[in-house]
């Protein structure tokens, strides 16, 4: 009996150690879920708040550019703005826009404290929380594109899975001359592959639909996180495997996720009302 | 281990995460080479540290990388994996001098060439299991070697040098 203490003792270190790797698999496997603890990641208000100081002197190097974003930004609404103005004298077609439909998106302002790009699973943290409205599911949008989905929040922040993380796919939709004119859609799922931060997959997209490269990528109607014909990236490559019923598609992503400094949080009003329909059984 | 070599770890421990956190996290080299200079906390601890006190400081040095990484356990599992295998490779390097006569692990102590390899050898370990853990599969196989041999290249440069420069600073 004291020799198998004695051999217990003199292993005590590999117990410790092994000890200590349990409790670090279990907070590896609790992370990339949603959950409540905030202590272990960015949203920890003593990390949030130093990394902020962090970010504020990379912010002040960075101004010049967020000035050129902003005002890309006003350019295009303008542009957009004309568009639809144009666009109310083609409402004959019997489709009548609901007012309450249209305006089903609000958007929140939020300051980007810390992001990563490079590593497996990316997150960015903003300095907006709970008391904001924020709640996780919520979208997250930049002046150049998509950014992600609000994974986790507290009173004062939250954190955000990014486009680059394994678990979150985009619904998107390729826009070109060709598929307008045949009155046809090319619907797929962009999802990022792990490999290079700035390049997607977009799957799904059948065979014979004509599309090119270069051509632009943008958020489905059918989605409910993000504003349809919001910026996802141009396809850079596209090649068709023979036996595959589906196109393999490379988007270069719009957004530059390491000068990410303003980003919109999207509210979806009737977000609530539209899973409500979806949830209800047929009988 | 009196209160001043307590003192002196604190301060170590301080010291590398801050420069980690909050300096060497933003140096990337073309998405592969990342510096995770924390280590040296667990190589330079003094080899007469109790294993059950280097397997605690590793333990919560990654725990606290991990919450600015937001990676929670994943930096703590590697630096745990560091400190449980450095006694050992202590004494495969150095079986002349057992751990019971002070090894004094320094540029100093064990002379460049065998500094080196100590270094490269546990930044090498670490790295592996990291970027091997952090992919979660061999998928990319290719793409993750390369992050580990770019960043154990980066790790190792930066430790020697900081490494050299703090202990210059200490005799000056």
């Amino acid at each position: 009996m004291s020799q198998l203490f004695g051999i217990l003792y003199r292993i005590r270190h590999f117990f410790m150690f092994l000890f200590l790797q349990i409790a670090c698999f279990y907070l590896i496997s609790k992370n990339s879920v949603y959950w409540n603890v905030t202590f272990f990641n960015s949203t920890n208000a003593a990390v949030a708040k130093s990394m902020k100081t962090s970010q504020e002197v990379r912010e002040f190097m960075n101004l010049g550019k967020v000035n050129d974003q902003l005002a890309l930004e006003n350019k295009k609404l303008r542009e957009e703005l004309t568009k639809s103005r144009e666009l109310v004298a083609l409402k004959e077609v019997g489709y009548k826009p609901d007012s309450v439909m249209a305006g089903r998106f609000n958007f929140l302002v939020a300051k980007v404290i810390s992001s990563t790009e490079n590593l497996a699973d990316n997150y960015i943290t903003l300095d907006k929380g709970s008391d904001d409205g924020i709640v996780p599911g919520m979208g997250v949008i930049c002046p150049q594109g998509v950014v992600g989905q609000v994974m986790s929040c507290n009173e004062k922040y939250s954190r955000v899975s990014s486009i680059l993380h394994s678990k979150l796919s985009v619904s998107s939709e390729i826009l070109n001359a060709n598929l307008r004119k045949e009155g046809k859609t090319a619907l797929g799922i962009g999802k990022w592959e792990g490999a290079n931060s700035k390049v997607i997959k977009l799957n799904t997209v059948d065979r014979f639909k004509p599309i090119s490269k270069g051509d632009s990528v943008v958020t489905s109607m059918q989605n409910s996180i993000f504003p349809p014909k919001i910026m996802v990236g141009r396809i850079s490559k596209i090649s068709a495997i023979p036996s595959e019923a589906f196109f393999d598609i490379n988007v270069r992503l719009s957004t530059d996720f390491s000068s990410l400094v303003y980003v919109y949080v999207v509210n979806n009003k009737l977000i609530n009302k539209q899973s409500q329909v979806e949830a209800k059984p047929i009988n | 281990m009196n209160t001043q070599t307590l003192f002196k770890i604190i301060g170590t421990v301080a010291l590398y995460l801050f420069l980690q956190v909050f300096i060497v996290r933003n140096l990337v080299f073309f998405d592969v080479a990342f510096c995770f200079v924390y280590i040296s906390i667990i190589l330079f601890l003094p080899s007469n540290t109790p294993v059950s006190a280097v397997l605690l400081i590793a333990f919560i040095t990654g725990l606290i990388v991990d919450m600015f990484y937001n990676t929670a356990g994943l930096h703590a599992s590697a630096a745990l994996l560091l400190a449980y295998l450095r006694i050992y490779i202590i004494k495969i390097l150095f079986p002349t001098k057992g751990l019971e006569t002070d090894l004094v692990i320094s540029l100093d102590g064990m002379g460049m060439e065998r500094f080196i390899r100590y270094i490269v050898i546990l930044t090498f370990i670490h790295h592996f299991y990291l970027f091997f853990l952090e992919a979660g599969s061999l998928k990319f196989f290719l793409n993750t070697s390369l992050k580990v041999v770019a960043s154990v290249l980066f790790t190792s440069i930066v430790t020697f040098l900081l490494h050299v420069y703090f202990k210059s600073l200490q005799n000056s």
